[in-house]
């Protein structure tokens, strides 16, 4: 689904300052992401908070667990 | 000659997992006669009936780097905290159908109590914090993504 609604299951972004701006950035470009329940994380860790962001940092959205 | 590799646990089997597999792994730790009790959970696909449509498998992908280093933390954290003998988990990739087999979790202790609440706490924590995901697919040929409650 997330895939779906920024066309791809990778992009690159403008490099944001932190990961609040990045998320205003990506709902600015991908209005339908407001709507989906997805974390963040950022270089494979879960981000629960607000952090500053690198340009060679990896994020990845990920959607709802379903393991098990 | 010198081996010089990292031993890496192997957590993800692609399709369902084979009864054999789990009979294999407990026939394994024979040699290991430190160990008093095991507890084992498997997680089988069920065949839910969403509004009229019923699931036939489940599709499942993982963030698979991320999931590898969570599953390595959560096992190491019930080992040491439960002070286990050792501790397996395999969990499918691909597509497994209903009543097989997808999630296989081993844990062994020297006395009981411990396995009890080693294998139901690690299984919680699969759930809860492994980037694992699953897409129910049905009978009519539609899917629907799953979520953990």
């Amino acid at each position: 689904m997330l895939v779906e609604d920024i066309g791809g299951e990778q992009i690159e972004i403008d490099l944001q300052p932190d990961l609040n701006a990045l998320k205003n950035e990506l709902f600015l470009k991908y209005p339908s992401l407001k709507t989906r329940q997805f974390m963040i994380a950022v270089n494979k860790q879960n981000a629960a908070e607000n952090v500053v962001l690198k340009e060679s940092d990896e994020i990845a959205l990920i959607p709802p667990f379903a393991g098990g | 000659m010198i081996l010089n590799k990292v031993m890496k646990k192997k957590f993800f089997t692609e399709g369902a997992i084979e009864p054999r597999t789990i009979a294999k792994s407990i026939a394994d730790h024979s040699t290991k006669i430190n160990i008093g009790a095991h507890d084992i959970f498997l997680g089988q696909v069920r065949g839910d009936l969403i509004d009229g449509k019923l699931v036939k498998a489940i599709e499942y992908t993982s963030y698979k780097e991320m999931a590898e280093n969570e599953l390595t933390r959560i096992r190491e954290e019930i080992i040491v905290k439960h002070k286990l003998t050792c501790a397996h988990i395999l969990h499918s990739q691909g597509i497994v159908k209903t009543g097989e087999i997808c999630l296989f979790v081993l844990v062994s202790s020297t006395h009981r109590k411990a396995s009890f609440s080693a294998c139901e706490e690690m299984v919680e924590l699969i759930k809860k914090e492994v980037p694992i995901f699953g897409k129910e697919l049905f009978d009519d040929g539609s899917h629907q993504w799953k979520e953990n409650q």
